[in-house]
């Protein structure tokens, strides 16, 4: 099987996303990634498997982890519907108090947008449409929504969106060049929390919502490929 | 003194969970959590979070991601899939099991 492993649901590593900044002080700034790694060798700067495959920070250390613990959804689709727009801090905390959600240190937290339940339903459709731009997206440019995340102690973030945050990738002009991605540089290169795109939560979360719950115990290790910067993933969730 | 890095960036938690550490928070994840969130298991039923993995489909969400390619397994110059080798073997191996059984 050859898979792009960013293409569907999916695991980011910190490979994914670094930063030109000047951790060795020497004034000039050189492209790091989560606690000062590069992803290319020193000596050859090349990868793994020649001009890919990441020798630090590859997917392959998240599965040794097993990845197991305790989910905590929140249900950002039944406050804010199907349509395209960013939800920002102030927001998602409404919501988190409204619904009575607490995400506590190592919480593996799942926001629900449908967007991954739209994507399933048109490719079941008779005459299916392209799902174009819908649902939520966080407001990665809000520091407040930043901070909280640094604050909460969440040990990683997940969405059923493309990207977590507002990105190109998920409009209609999708031919822009990379889109700046705040939120992905906050987690995936300050803080080392990775990040989970395109699963399919609506199912468990409508459960949750009719059971008057939040939290579920989670099973989602990616697959143990060394180097690899991104992982396809079949998450487990257990009620 | 960190062998990486002489500044870390504001706001940041490097080094916090070790030098050499590739995890992240997801060095959060401790025994004792793991015990903690298996409490939350009460009925039993479980979810599969992942969408069909040749979806969204195509590459129309976004145009530099390509869907999955079955690779298959080429035995004698064939694809064996649903092959001719393939159907062969199963009819073989009917009589053999048979035999075994009545041994």
């Amino acid at each position: 099987m050859l898979i792009h492993s960013q293409y569907s649901t999916q695991w980011d590593s910190f490979a994914h996303i670094g930063a030109m900044f000047d951790a060795d002080g020497d004034g000039t700034a050189e492209h790091v990634y989560y606690n000062g790694f590069k992803v290319v060798s020193d000596d050859t700067g090349e990868g793994l498997y020649g001009k890919v495959g990441a020798v630090n920070h590859g997917i392959q250390h998240m599965a040794e982890s097993c990845l197991q613990g305790r989910g905590v959804m929140i249900d950002l689709r039944t406050h804010c519907g199907d349509e395209r727009r960013m939800v920002g801090y102030d927001e998602l905390m409404a919501i988190i108090r409204k619904d009575d959600v607490e995400v506590s240190t190592g919480d593996l937290v799942c926001l629900h947008t449908g967007f991954a339940d739209r994507i399933v339903a048109a490719a079941t459709a008779p005459d299916p449409e392209p799902v174009g731009a819908v649902c939520t997206v966080l407001d990665g440019g809000d520091r407040k929504l930043l901070n909280r995340i640094s604050e909460s102690g969440l040990a990683a973030l997940i969405s059923d969106n493309v990207a977590v945050e507002q990105s190109s990738s998920v409009a209609h002009e999708m031919t822009e060049p990379g889109p700046v991605l705040p939120l992905h540089e906050h987690c995936l290169f300050k803080i080392g929390v990775p990040l989970d795109e395109l699963w399919h939560l609506s199912k468990l979360a409508a459960w949750l919502r009719e059971n008057r719950r939040s939290r579920f115990f989670l099973t989602a290790p990616p697959l143990r490929m060394p180097g690899a910067v991104g992982s396809p993933a079949t998450p487990v969730a257990t009620v | 003194m960190n062998k990486r890095w002489k500044i870390r960036p504001e706001g940041s938690n490097w080094g916090d969970f070790g030098a050499d550490d590739q995890l992240g928070r997801i060095n959060l994840l401790t025994e004792d959590r793991v015990l903690e969130a298996a409490k939350e298991v009460r009925t039993g039923r479980n979810f599969c979070l992942s969408m069909p993995l040749d979806l969204p489909g195509g590459n129309a969400i976004n145009p530099s991601r390509l869907p999955p390619e079955l690779k298959p397994v080429i035995r004698e110059g064939e694809i064996a899939f649903d092959s001719a080798a393939q159907r062969g073997a199963i009819i073989r191996y009917r009589p053999i099991s048979c035999a075994m059984t009545q041994c």
